[in-house]
């Protein structure tokens, strides 16, 4: 497919996505757009300002000093995402004289509830979200993010509660014993963190994977002497994936092989039981020698169809 | 481009990284001194400093007073101390595992500046920077974020990771040890070369990772918006790698420097025509770099010529020792009597210098190759999201590839004596194109505020043609006898030498392609405040194509040059629930089944079961478990078209089944902020077997010992001629693995604050041998690590802090019971290797004899590693 077919094909698709017809004449204040379409308080007259907010509030509103949520309005008086930006309107709270029925909690709200108002303003960032294994177990946006501050600097930015892994861990302990295994990724080193593979928020794959422009790019993107295009591809590396040999988190196997010794691992599939079946090469490569002491190119090679450089 | 590398400190660790001699035993004390002199000075300082009136200002005296800009607060911290490690048993494994060096560190570094409230007219309001590890730490990070309210946002980090790796087992031949080569005549020698047993793992690795990612976001919160970014991905260093006969009559064992580098630029624009949609375009180049090149390992030199020249025997993964076989007998003189009577090494003219070779025997003096490869990837890519429909959300994308790889100059070079050959040179060039097309698609419906349906669909398409363009080897051949010899000087005679399967001159084409399309659809009901569930139907078709032609159904009996189309369809239940406010619990059952299999351990049939739960009942105390259960099978038998055409024999059925059973508890109490404890058990079972067929090289005059009526496997393989296939057997790994971590904080007052831990994971699992030099390394160990620190906050910003850490790695027994043999193997008497339930031992099983290390060097290491710091806010 040409390029430029590609580029008028987007190109003509942009007027009928931007479709006035399609699109949702809301009229809603742009600082707070999805609260009032998500939040159950919906009285936009019903406005205090944050720093009524702070006169009861007042461990909150210091907290909100370095939030990425305001640091708009503290720096410049502008828009910044303040306390009734995701609460909702303030005004029956506080004539009630603090009643916490009279605003939107989200310790009492549902992860359904806490997502859509978050999404109202993240949904550009975060698109998948809903169709995500976390979304499904009820995992909400405050399960893993604090929103009113955040105590670690290195995680203010993105105001998690705890820095990756620790964060991960809390609920995905299975996995930290993986990662304490004597081979594993430096997750625990601090070299990798979770999300340089996978996207809490969802993607278009399983398990949270991130989506990547070429197949197997979450791993090729460090291990790039694997990513090819290799004139003779080992077929099962880019249509099974690094996983078919590979156990990512961590293993007792060195390299992170799925099996202790490389030709018990070659064997698998390259012995005469598998012959005939489906992509095998026979049991030409059953013998005593570990198989990559002459396959060494193993992942892909440019010069030789049995991967021997 | 470098390509001499004859350093053989290369393969030794950094200069930090030395293996324990008494030097480095010095030096790593003489550090540890003075890091420990520095923090018990910055104590004695401090105390002393906390008993006057003016504590800090003396301590602060070096450094600089800092003041924040103008309009700004400004906070920043430095963490300085350092390492004093000591370590007993393998260095090599500690540095595998740990790789923690002594020496002073910059072990931390925070810088933050916010723009006041009211502060205008700035180029920063907000910028922060971050780094740990920096001065000798096998991990380095450093970040840093600054921006500018609707104006730019900037983002960077920067990662660094040294890898050492030489875990021997892996890829290990098992040489059997007390084997050596005659020095002087065969039938009386002078002295004797030991045959070396391969003590390093000859995939060693000893490079360092560089990541950086950055990005500029331009008018972040305007309806245009932009965005440009880097990346840079850089692994360099040395590493060891086998070849294949390319280096001489031999295998050799290369030693390859790889640099291997990616240079990612993207550009995008962000158009928000509304509130609730967002259409981007993104343009993203990744150009890479393979940069590696191969020479002959340091380790391969063992012998010399008569001038003196270091030269490689070869045959460094032989079980059995150079010999005679490797030399032109015709052409030995008077060092060549008969079969049993000859002369290949004389003694070194030196004390302690190498042996000298026979000039006739086959060695290698030098090898270089060489592969230059560039890949370029353009990629374009449209994105969508929209929210702006009533209860609907929606998002997409669009990607477009067409990447190029170029191999322009492959070099590769042989000299030394290969039989006849004193030469080979190979030359040529490869490419391949990659066209990938990929549309993503989801959309959300809210259908009621309490049921929601949902689906994504997937689809991506492949292309791969390539071709590779190698020379058979250009060779310089001696003339015959007497004249085969390394230091012949006469004419040398030009010739061919083509290598199996190699293009050898004509162009060799191959392909790749594969087309994915899948579907996920999924209706979720939360009707019920206390719960969640839904249901989605999982589908996806994969067709993969490869080698000339690849347009239809692979022929029966072959396993190349075809398609094959894999049909999968599943169905995934999830359920969360909360039972209180107090107690969450989630889980999923999965099941899909596949109509085919690429591989043979491709997936049949998968199930997962995972149960997530977590109990609050206090606001200090949280209490987790997960169980997680994937099982796949594979109950395939052989193509059975096939096998009725004799185009295949039947050699049992494939039976593939792997798990991984994962159960684990947590919890953290934490009542007050004097003390606190955090646990986690977790037990994870996982597994793996395939029937296979394996060369026994079992011999009948060993009791029990398989012979080839025994079998359902087929014959001898082309190279196995002393062999027979045996079997099929389970080729199994079982690992057992038990996963433990506690900790306790104590903070006895404000000032104070300690902790001890200690975390182990151990393993007690087993395998499928194939060789009975084989042993079960890690999967029969301990990795055990007491750790206790203590954080002392002497002054406000001023906070001192020292941490012991113990890590220890054993690997206990000899290897397990899985298939027995009855004696300690010999090149010259192979073992018999047969199940230990065979009924063909008739009881006679003995076990191994190895040692857990196998026939090589041992891998349990103990290390104390003290780190002391001072953390200083200013």
């Amino acid at each position: 497919m040409r390029r430029s077919s590609l580029a008028i094909a987007i190109i003509a698709l942009l007027p009928w996505l931007h479709q006035p017809g399609l699109a949702q004449p809301t009229g809603q204040d742009k600082a707070t757009p999805a609260v009032i379409k998500k939040a159950p308080l919906v009285d936009s007259s019903g406005f205090v300002g944050a720093e009524t907010c702070a006169t009861c509030h007042a461990d909150e509103a210091k907290k909100f000093a370095s939030n990425p949520h305001s640091k708009l309005a503290l720096t410049h008086e502008g828009k910044g995402v303040t306390c009734e930006g995701c609460h909702g309107p303030g005004k029956a709270h506080v004539d009630a004289g603090g009643d916490p029925t009279k605003i939107f909690q989200f310790t009492k709200a549902s992860a359904k509830q806490i997502d859509a108002t978050c999404l109202g303003c993240h949904a550009a960032a975060h698109p998948n979200f809903e169709r995500s294994p976390h979304a499904k177990a009820d995992v909400s946006c405050t399960s893993c993010h604090s929103i009113h501050a955040t105590h670690n600097a290195l995680t203010e930015d993105v105001l998690l509660k705890a820095p990756q892994p620790q964060l991960c861990y809390q609920c995905h302990s299975d996995v930290k014993g993986m990662f304490a295994m004597p081979f594993h990724h430096p997750v625990p080193e601090g070299a990798v963190t979770c999300s340089d593979c996978h996207d809490a928020h969802g993607t278009f794959l399983r398990n949270n994977l991130k989506s990547t422009l070429d197949q197997n790019q979450i791993c090729t993107k460090c291990h790039i002497e694997t990513r090819g295009p290799f004139v003779f591809e080992h077929a099962p590396v880019k249509a099974e994936g690094c996983t078919s040999c590979h156990t990512p988190h961590g293993s007792q196997n060195a390299r992170l092989l799925d099996m202790p010794s490389i030709n018990t691992l070659c064997n698998q599939c390259h012995s005469p039981v598998a012959a005939g079946t489906f992509h095998t090469m026979g049991a030409g490569s059953s013998e005593l020698t570990p198989c990559t002491s002459c396959h060494t190119f193993i992942h892909g090679s440019n010069l030789n169809p049995a991967f021997l450089k | 481009m470098r390509l001499d590398m004859k350093k053989t400190g290369q393969f030794s660790r950094l200069s930090n990284q030395r293996p324990s001699s008494a030097v480095a035993h010095r030096i790593r004390e003489g550090a540890g001194f003075a890091i420990a002199w520095m923090a018990a000075g910055a104590w004695m300082a401090a105390s002393a400093a906390a008993q006057t009136t003016t504590p800090f200002i003396q301590l602060s005296e070096p450094i600089a007073p800092i003041t924040a800009p103008d309009g700004y607060s400004l906070f920043q911290s430095v963490d300085l101390g350092g390492h004093i490690v000591s370590t007993s048993g393998s260095n090599a494994m500690y540095d595998t595992l740990i790789n923690i060096q002594s020496g002073p560190r910059v072990l931390g570094e925070t810088l933050q500046l916010h723009a006041l409230p009211g502060t205008q007219n700035t180029l920063i309001d907000s910028l922060s920077a971050f780094s740990t590890g920096f001065g000798g730490d096998p991990t380095n990070f450093a970040k840093m974020d600054f921006s500018k309210s609707k104006m730019y946002e900037f983002s960077g980090v920067f990662r660094r990771y040294r890898q050492y790796f030489d875990y021997n087992l892996l890829g290990n031949p098992n040489i059997p040890s007390g084997q050596s080569i005659p020095i002087g005549p065969s039938n009386a020698p002078s002295g004797s070369l030991a045959w070396p047993q391969v003590e390093q793992s000859p995939y060693l690795f000893n490079t360092v990772r560089r990541m950086l990612d950055s990005s500029v976001t331009i008018f972040p919160l305007a309806k245009v918006s932009f965005r440009a970014g880097y990346s840079q991905n850089l692994m360099q260093g040395p590493t060891l790698s086998p070849t294949y006969t390319s280096a001489g009559l031999n295998d050799q064992l290369l030693q390859e420097y790889q640099r291997n580098s990616s240079d990612s630029f993207f550009g995008e624009i962000d158009w928000k025509p509304n509130p609730g949609t967002r259409l981007t375009y993104e343009e993203q180049i990744d150009h890479i770099k393979i940069n590696s090149y191969f020479n002959l390992a340091p380790s391969a030199f063992l012998v010399q010529e008569a001038n003196g020249k270091p030269v490689a025997p070869g045959g460094w993964d032989s079980l059995t020792p150079y010999g005679i076989s490797s030399c032109n007998t015709g052409s030995m003189g008077g060092a060549y009597t008969n079969p049993t009577t000859y002369t290949i090494l004389s003694p070194a003219q030196t004390p302690g210098g190498l042996p000298i070779i026979n000039p006739a025997c086959s060695v290698a003096t030098s090898y270089l190759r060489s592969q230059p490869t560039r890949i370029l990837y353009p990629t374009e890519i449209f994105r969508f999201q929209s929210t702006s429909i009533k209860s609907v959300a929606m998002n997409g994308d669009v990607r477009y590839t067409k990447a190029n790889m170029n191999l322009p100059n492959y070099y590769e070079n042989f000299q030394g004596l290969d039989g006849t050959i004193r030469s080979t040179t190979f030359t040529g060039n490869a490419n391949a194109k990659r066209e990938v097309i990929a549309i993503d698609y989801g959309i959300d419906w809210d259908v009621t505020p309490a049921i929601h349906l949902s689906d994504q669909i997937t689809f991506s398409n492949v292309q791969q043609p390539s071709v590779s363009n190698i020379s058979a080897g250009i060779t310089a051949n001696t003339p015959g006898n007497p004249n085969n010899t390394i230091n012949y000087a006469g004419p040398l005679t030009p010739g061919i030498l083509n290598v199996e399967g190699s293009p050898n001159g004509t162009p060799l084409p191959g392909f790749f392609g594969q087309k994915f399309v899948t579907n996920a659809a999924t209706a979720t009901w939360d009707g019920w405040s206390r719960g969640t569930f839904s249901l989605t139907y999982l589908y996806q078709t994969h067709i993969i194509a490869q080698g000339i032609p690849h347009s239809a159904p692979l022929p029966l009996g072959s396993t190349t040059n075809g398609t094959v189309t894999i049909n999968q369809n599943g169905a995934l239940l999830n359920i969360a629930l909360r039972p209180s406010n107090k107690w969450s619990i989630n889980g999923s059952v999965e099941a899909v089944y596949a109509d085919n299999s690429f591989t043979p351990v491709g997936v049949r049939e998968s199930q997962h079961y995972r149960i997530h739960t977590m109990y609050r009942p206090k606001t200090w105390m949280t209490l987790s478990g997960v169980y997680n259960d994937l099982e796949q099978h594979n109950n395939t038998n052989n193509n059975q078209a096939a096998v009725a055409a004799g185009l295949v024999t039947y050699a049992g059925p494939i039976d593939h089944a792997a798990h991984s059973r994962l159960v684990s508890v947590a919890g953290g109490l934490f009542p007050n902020e004097r003390y606190g404890i955090d646990f986690n058990y977790g037990f994870s079972d996982v597994y793996s077997s395939t029937n296979i067929c394996y060369d026994a090289q079992a011999s009948a005059a060993y009791p029990g010992a398989a012979t080839p009526s025994g079998t359902a496997c087929p014959g001898a393989t082309v190279r196995g001629t002393t062999y027979y296939e045996f079997g099929p057997v389970k080729d199994f790994i079982s690992a057992p693995t038990q996963y433990g971590s506690v900790a306790f904080t104590f903070s006895p007052i404000k000032s104070v604050r300690s902790s001890l831990g200690y975390t182990i994971t151990s393993v007690n699992g087993s395998r499928f041998f194939n060789d009975a030099r084989d042993v079960n390394g890690s999967l029969v160990s301990s990795y055990q690590s007491p750790q206790a620190n203590i954080a002392w906050t002497v002054h406000k910003g001023w906070i001192w802090s020292a941490q012991y850490n113990f890590y220890g790695y054993g690997e206990g027994g000899p290897s397990g019971a899985a298939f027995c043999s009855t004696t300690n193997p010999t090149p010259t008497a192979p073992a018999a290797v047969v199940p230990c339930n065979s009924p063909l031992l008739g009881g006679a099983q003995t076990g191994l004899t190895l040692s857990a290390a196998g026939e090589t060097s041992p891998r349990n290491f103990h290390a104390n590693n003290v780190t002391l710091g001072m953390h200083y806010e200013f």
